[in-house]
């Protein structure tokens, strides 16, 4: 089942003197329970694909589909329910709100959804034990390795129970064994609960994990490998 | 997670900058409430003083109001008394009759306000009868026990005064767990009365203390009047001194000469005569109301005019005065704003990473912006509170206890026409004001920061 349909995706910025052609006329999919790497060299036009597919960048041309919603055609606080409820993310810088504990940084987003508070609860704390923190819940941010707390932002990311998981450049920050870690977590989520991932990664164990590898250069679809 | 847990948290990301934030807006309501309380208090009294001295409203000839002529006094009948107490609110009426007159003793003589006063309504109106000076602790003739006798020893070297400032210091000396009305009644019995008040129907004059002073004229010494009265008749009589007066202004008690009504008409052959008529008010609040309604009922050469109508200067002085300070309240509320507005910009700035990231999860900008304004809204309710806590107390003791001045500053103060003594109000309206003051400024200052969030550029914000 397509998650994702995307057709003649186009995005030009003409912010500064010189106009930069990001994306050239990309056409892809993603199927339902995708482990996707998307590859390229730095300024090849992947963190821009994936703000798109986000709904955090409008494309110039084109139209994205996700779960046959046009993504492109949505505005304001539309946009912004559509992100909460279809989109998870997780950044290269953790980003969880230093305030609010492990827990709370789950629930937080399952409480904009309006789910009451037990079920938050219980699928919070679900979460938790499923990246390993399942004993740290009640930590602060700062009281967690950056390999915990890219496992917290996994677990918000999932929170929603997105119809896919964008995640940029997700162990950047992280050392060799954080990252195995995180993969394999990741990678467990993907084969037993079916959850979508969509990297954009520079990192090689990323590209070695990932059953589907999309390169990109210049805008363009430069190969589009399944394993 | 409630947001204000939330913004609570985040409050103390930067303990520093939160507690000097909440510092400034703690200070500039200790001093905003300091001084609109010396401010209001100062303002309290002088219309305090002007209503009891003037009543809430006077009813006068419409040529008097112009001329202040004796002349121009209105014709006293018995209609007219019932008449203006008829009107809805009005608790009490008192005729007077008010010229100029020379009044002489010894080599002196001096132009003298002359106030012929019904002293029987006067005392519920003006309380003449309580600013009677001359009352003066005797303790040695007085059967109290040793407790209550070490208290008042200070005060048996006092000199004479009135009967409400002898209470006040009464009240002082004994102190909360001695003081009670039955004891202060008592000792002020007991105490000897040099002068008195007028008897209804007494030819006698009491006179402002200051003048008293002046004339160099003592208790059963005679006052020689001399004037012209009413329509150019002569007007000359003598006075036998009953007694002394404290005003509040020194200014009028160093000019003013208390008779009874009646004598004082035939003084200035004005049988059935008088120059205004006081109307006492139930509340403030009705002055207004009444005087209008006087004016619908009463004959057309007749007026009714408020205490503020009737002492314009007073309400203008109040206004300027009250603009002088609204300038300088605004200067501390400039203060406050800016430090409300660096404080929200530099949480927004530094969380705009994370703001970035929180509405590309899914959170709205609204929800954002709620949580940073409930920020704001702790730092200058937090200030404003402790404001309050600190300035309270001082504010209640400085109203209890009014500061009076002395030596140089008195003397301006009274050639000014204030009375010597800083009085200070703790009126509920003086704290209001300031909360709803800072609450509105930082809603303003919280304007720019929400226009900010608003345009937040997403992936700019994630990028940073």
């Amino acid at each position: 089942m397509k998650v994702i349909d995307i057709k003649k995706l186009d995005k030009v910025y003409n912010d500064s003197e010189v106009k930069v052609h990001a994306i050239q006329g990309i056409d892809l999919s993603f199927e339902e329970g995708e482990f996707t790497a998307i590859v390229g060299p730095s300024g090849s036009g992947k963190t821009t694909l994936l703000n798109m597919l986000g709904g955090l960048d409008r494309p110039t041309e084109g139209e994205i589909f996700i779960a046959e919603t046009p993504v492109h055609e949505l505005k304001g606080a539309d946009l912004v329910d559509f992100r909460l409820r279809n989109i998870g993310f997780v950044f290269q810088a953790y980003n969880l709100v230093p305030v609010l504990t492990a827990r709370e940084n789950v629930e937080f987003i399952m409480q904009m959804q309006g789910i009451p508070a037990h079920k938050r609860f219980e699928r919070t704390k679900e979460l938790l034990t499923q990246v390993g923190l399942g004993d740290r819940i009640d930590s602060r941010p700062s009281k967690l390795s950056g390999g915990q707390q890219q496992r917290v932002a996994v677990a918000r990311a999932l929170a929603s129970k997105p119809k896919f998981v964008l995640a940029d450049e997700p162990t950047a920050n992280l050392d060799s064994k954080s990252t195995e870690n995180l993969l394999d977590i990741m990678e467990k989520l993907n084969k037993e609960e079916k959850i979508t991932f969509i990297f954009s990664t520079h990192d090689q164990r990323v590209v070695k994990k990932a059953r589907r590898v999309i390169t990109i250069e210049d805008g363009k679809v430069l190969s589009d490998v399944k394993k | 997670m409630n947001l204000f847990k939330i913004a609570w948290r985040n409050l103390w990301r930067s303990k520093t900058r939160t507690a000097l934030t909440v510092s400034v807006v703690f200070f500039v309501v200790i001093l905003s409430v300091a001084m609109s309380s010396q401010q209001y208090g100062m303002y309290d009294n002088m219309i305090n003083n002007a209503v009891e001295f003037s009543g809430h409203i006077q009813i006068q000839d419409t040529n008097y109001i112009k001329n202040k002529s004796i002349n121009d006094a209105l014709h006293l009948t018995h209609a007219l008394f019932e008449d203006v107490k008829s009107v809805k609110h009005v608790e009490m009426v008192a005729p007077r009759i008010e010229s100029f007159s020379l009044a002489s003793y010894g080599n002196k003589t001096k132009g003298v306000v002359v106030m012929g006063i019904d002293p029987e309504t006067e005392k519920s109106i003006s309380k003449l009868d309580r600013k009677i000076a001359r009352y003066k602790l005797r303790i040695d003739s007085l059967d109290i026990d040793t407790a209550i006798y070490n208290r008042l020893v200070e005060l048996d070297k006092q000199s004479f005064v009135s009967a409400e400032v002898f209470d006040e210091r009464l009240e002082a000396a004994l102190g909360k767990s001695h003081y009670s009305r039955e004891l202060a009644g008592f000792v002020i019995n007991s105490s000897e009365i040099d002068s008195h008040y007028l008897e209804r129907g007494e030819k006698g004059a009491v006179l402002g203390e200051a003048l008293a002073d002046y004339l160099e004229i003592g208790l059963g010494d005679t006052l020689v009047m001399i004037s012209q009265g009413y329509r150019g008749a002569t007007a000359a009589a003598l006075f036998p001194v009953k007694g002394f007066i404290k005003m509040p202004l020194v200014q009028l008690e160093r000019g003013i000469v208390f008779l009874d009504i009646t004598a004082t008409q035939y003084f200035f052959s004005a049988d059935t005569l008088a120059t205004s008529l006081l109307v006492k008010v139930d509340k403030n609040s009705n002055v207004n109301a009444v005087s209008r309604n006087l004016n619908k009922m009463l004959p057309a050469k007749l007026q009714s005019q408020t205490w503020e109508e009737l002492q314009p200067e007073m309400v203008q002085m109040i206004e300027s005065d009250k603009a002088g300070g609204v300038f300088m309240k605004g200067i501390f509320y400039m203060i406050v704003g800016f430090i409300i507005f660096g404080t929200i910009m530099m949480m927004l700035t530094e969380r705009r990473k994370e703001f970035g990231v929180l509405i590309a999860v899914g959170l709205k900008r609204w929800t954002l912006a709620k949580i940073l304004l409930i920020e704001t809204l702790f730092i200058s309710m937090i200030g404003t509170l402790l404001g309050f806590l600190l300035s309270y107390p001082i504010v209640n003791t400085l109203h209890n206890n009014p500061i009076p001045l002395q030596g140089q500053m008195a003397q301006v103060m009274e050639e000014y026409g204030f009375e010597p003594i800083i009085f200070f109000s703790n009126n509920s309206d003086i704290f209001y004001t300031q909360a709803i003051i800072i609450f509105i400024v930082s809603i303003v200052v919280f304007l720019f920061p929400l226009m900010r969030l608003r345009k937040l550029n997403v992936i700019q914000a994630i990028r940073d």
